[in-house]
């Protein structure tokens, strides 16, 4: 399996955000949280797409490719209103987001 | 490094808001963020940003219905918008486009992309701002110049088509929503009264066409009001155009001289089409182009040689300008000169004008209203019929000069160039009593003087004017006889008597000339009428309180009485 996040990109991103970069991880940890109790709670397919694809959105700004692929898979399932296999792929994006958040604080703290 | 501007950030997304806002603020700009679309609305009229960044997908308004409104708020302004979207799909990023989105940005924020972008459209606006600024300069200028032309168009118009044009006897279709076509039609009565009508067609359109109408018409209404002769007036226009118009610039046209006594009319065409004579036994003939326009030669090689035409009662002339001929239909087919002619030959003389103006209206169709096509026709009639010329109802109390006399005798070095008419007329007119018969005291003087010039000093035989040809192998000859000119006089006396009552004026005329046999020529004339020689004797009896031919009939003169109204 890939690494879960873009060295590469953080790297810029630290660069651009200087001293707000801690800030700008716990922001999206808040706002990952959030998003994934609605994607958790959502009973509209097009709820759960939107949840969904916001957080890949911002998962793909923060560099986490992994979290980004699986809110990606969640979002073509809840685009196609395919239902099978969408417990798999919420579990999915909730075990890449742990593995994202605590990479991000890490790199944050080195 | 771009200029400073103010860009307004909108993503529901704290994240992304965060880290945009941090981008674009290192890049030097000012952010505004707004958290959905009602408040990117709300965010957008408050702070008048320069560029929007806006997510797509937003809860409530999204970005789309929000990217129309600002277009609609922004109107005119060009205010640059930034998609910014995770989305993939092809048709999905057409639709930010088509909803009014100048671009798009994909997740994840490529920093370098972001920057070249803002670079990008910020150069785009201050291109559509300074386009604006252009068009709205444009378009005051041009509301200025219409503003302007509006006012030189009415001072045109009552200069280029002015004099008696509304006489009975004259028609004639100007294009109306032309400004500064070029073309001029200009009427005027001379103090005998007769008609001139002058048809110019000035190269070019517009400010340069337009500005020798000026001049063009000073001359012409100025010297036919002072009994110039019509070939006298070209000959001036022709001097002043040629002096003041550019190279390249003239003026085509044609020019007639309607004479309501004896019943003929003289014409001059200098590069204008073909003018008609529609004469009402169906004849139907055409006066060439035989001269250059006005204002292309010097005075010198100019040549004002006219051809006179006799016409009946309800004859006609007409003109017309180039764009008449030449206009076209919507295929772009002229009208054309046979076309015209062929129309005038089947159509009385009485119709033509009618006939040819709706053939030509409905030949053109829309264009018309550009082109300049100017068509006029004037109808030989009776004086009567057309009123006396303004000039002669001046009246005034003064008494002025009443006794004096003089004697004025021009040799041959004179009358081959020179006419001695206006000058004798404007002497005339100081006396204030003679001035409401001045047009009969000038027909006479200019009967008086032709028949002692011609016949007299030239020896020219007046039974050649009998036919309508021997009309024009006249006028040759005496071309000829004048140019060689060597020998001769003719003497005006002329002697003003009065008390302060009634007063009479004497013009005796004496040439040079052998005479002729007045007393066979006065009986035998009433029984001729066609004669046009004949016509000559006949109008001075008829406009004179007496005429006394002395001698051999080379010394006439003609008297009037007048009497002061009490």
């Amino acid at each position: 399996m890939s690494e879960p996040l873009d060295d590469a990109l953080l790297t810029e991103l630290r660069e651009v955000m200087g001293g707000a970069f801690a800030t700008l991880v716990e922001t999206f940890i808040a706002d990952g949280e959030r998003r994934l109790d609605e994607v958790a709670c959502a009973s509209v397919d097009d709820a759960l797409r939107r949840s969904a694809h916001a957080l890949k959105g911002a998962s793909a700004n923060l560099g986490a490719v992994r979290l980004a692929a699986a809110c990606g898979v969640l979002e073509s399932l809840a685009r196609s209103g395919e239902r099978e296999g969408r417990p798999a792929a919420l579990a999915r994006v909730q075990a890449e987001f742990t593995v994202a958040r605590d990479a991000l604080r890490r790199y944050a703290s080195a | 490094m771009t200029a400073t501007i103010r860009v307004l950030v909108a993503d529901d997304s704290q994240t992304d808001r965060l880290l945009l806002s941090s981008i674009v603020a290192r890049e030097g700009h000012e952010v505004v963020t707004a958290v959905d679309g009602v408040d990117a609305l709300e965010k957008f009229t408050a702070c008048n940003p320069q560029l929007v960044l806006l997510d797509a997908l937003m809860p409530g308004l999204d970005g789309f219905e929000v990217a129309r409104r600002i277009k609609d708020l922004a109107r005119e302004d060009f205010v640059p918008i930034i998609f910014l979207t995770s989305l993939t799909e092809a048709d999905e990023l057409a639709r930010c486009l088509v909803a009014g989105g100048d671009d798009f940005l994909s997740k994840p924020y490529n920093t370098v992309i972001l920057r070249a972008k803002i670079i990008a459209l910020e150069r785009m606006r201050q291109m559509h701002a300074t386009l604006q600024l252009q068009r709205d300069e444009i378009a005051l200028h041009h509301a200025r110049l219409v503003r302007e032309q509006e006012a030189a168009k009415s001072i045109f118009d009552s200069v280029a088509h002015s004099g008696c044009l509304d006489a009975d006897n004259i028609r004639h279709l100007i294009s109306p929503l032309a400004i500064f076509n070029g073309d001029v039609l200009l009427a005027a009565r001379n103090p005998s009264g007769n008609m001139y009508v002058l048809l110019g067609d000035f190269t070019g359109h517009g400010l340069t066409a337009s500005i020798g109408a000026m001049p063009l018409a000073e001359i012409f209404y100025g010297m036919t009001q002072k009994g110039f002769l019509i070939g006298d007036i070209l000959r001036e226009c022709n001097r002043k155009l040629n002096e003041i118009l550019p190279v390249g610039y003239f003026c085509c046209a044609t020019a007639v001289d309607f004479n309501f006594w004896k019943r003929t009319v003289e014409v001059w065409n200098g590069g204008l089409p073909d003018a008609y004579v529609l004469r009402g036994d169906g004849r139907l003939g055409a006066v060439r182009s035989r001269h250059l326009p006005l204002g292309v030669v010097g005075p010198a090689r100019f040549d004002a040689t006219v051809e006179t035409y006799e016409l009946e009662h309800g004859d006609r002339i007409l003109m017309c300008t180039d764009g008449v001929v030449e206009s076209r239909d919507e295929q772009g087919g002229m009208f054309g000169a046979e076309r015209l002619s062929a129309l005038l030959a089947r159509t009385s003389a009485e119709h033509a004008f009618e006939v040819v103006r709706e053939a030509v209206l409905s030949h053109a169709g829309e264009s018309a209203r550009e082109d300049d096509l100017t068509l006029v026709e004037i109808a030989m009639c009776d004086e009567q019929e057309v009123g006396a010329p303004a000039s002669r109802n001046e009246t005034s109390s003064a008494l002025g000069p009443l006794d004096w006399s003089m004697t004025y005798e021009l040799g041959p070095v004179s009358m081959r160039a020179f006419n001695p008419l206006p000058l004798l007329q404007h002497v005339l007119m100081e006396v204030p009593s003679l001035r409401s018969r001045g047009g009969e005291i000038f027909t006479v003087l200019s009967e008086l003087y032709s028949n002692a010039l011609d016949h007299g000093v030239l020896r020219l035989e007046s039974t050649q004017k009998s036919s309508a040809s021997g009309f024009a192998a006249f006028y040759a000859d005496r071309g000829r006889a004048l140019e060689h000119l060597d020998g001769g006089f003719v003497r005006f006396e002329i002697t003003s008597r009065a008390n302060e009552r009634t007063g009479e004026l004497r013009i005796r005329v004496i040439d040079s000339g052998v005479g002729f046999d007045h007393v066979a020529a006065r009986e035998g004339g009433p029984s001729d009428p066609r004669r046009l020689h004949g016509r000559g004797m006949r109008l001075l009896d008829r406009l004179c309180d007496q005429v006394t031919y002395f001698g051999r009939g080379n010394d006439v003169e003609a008297l009037f009485r007048w009497s002061r109204p009490s």
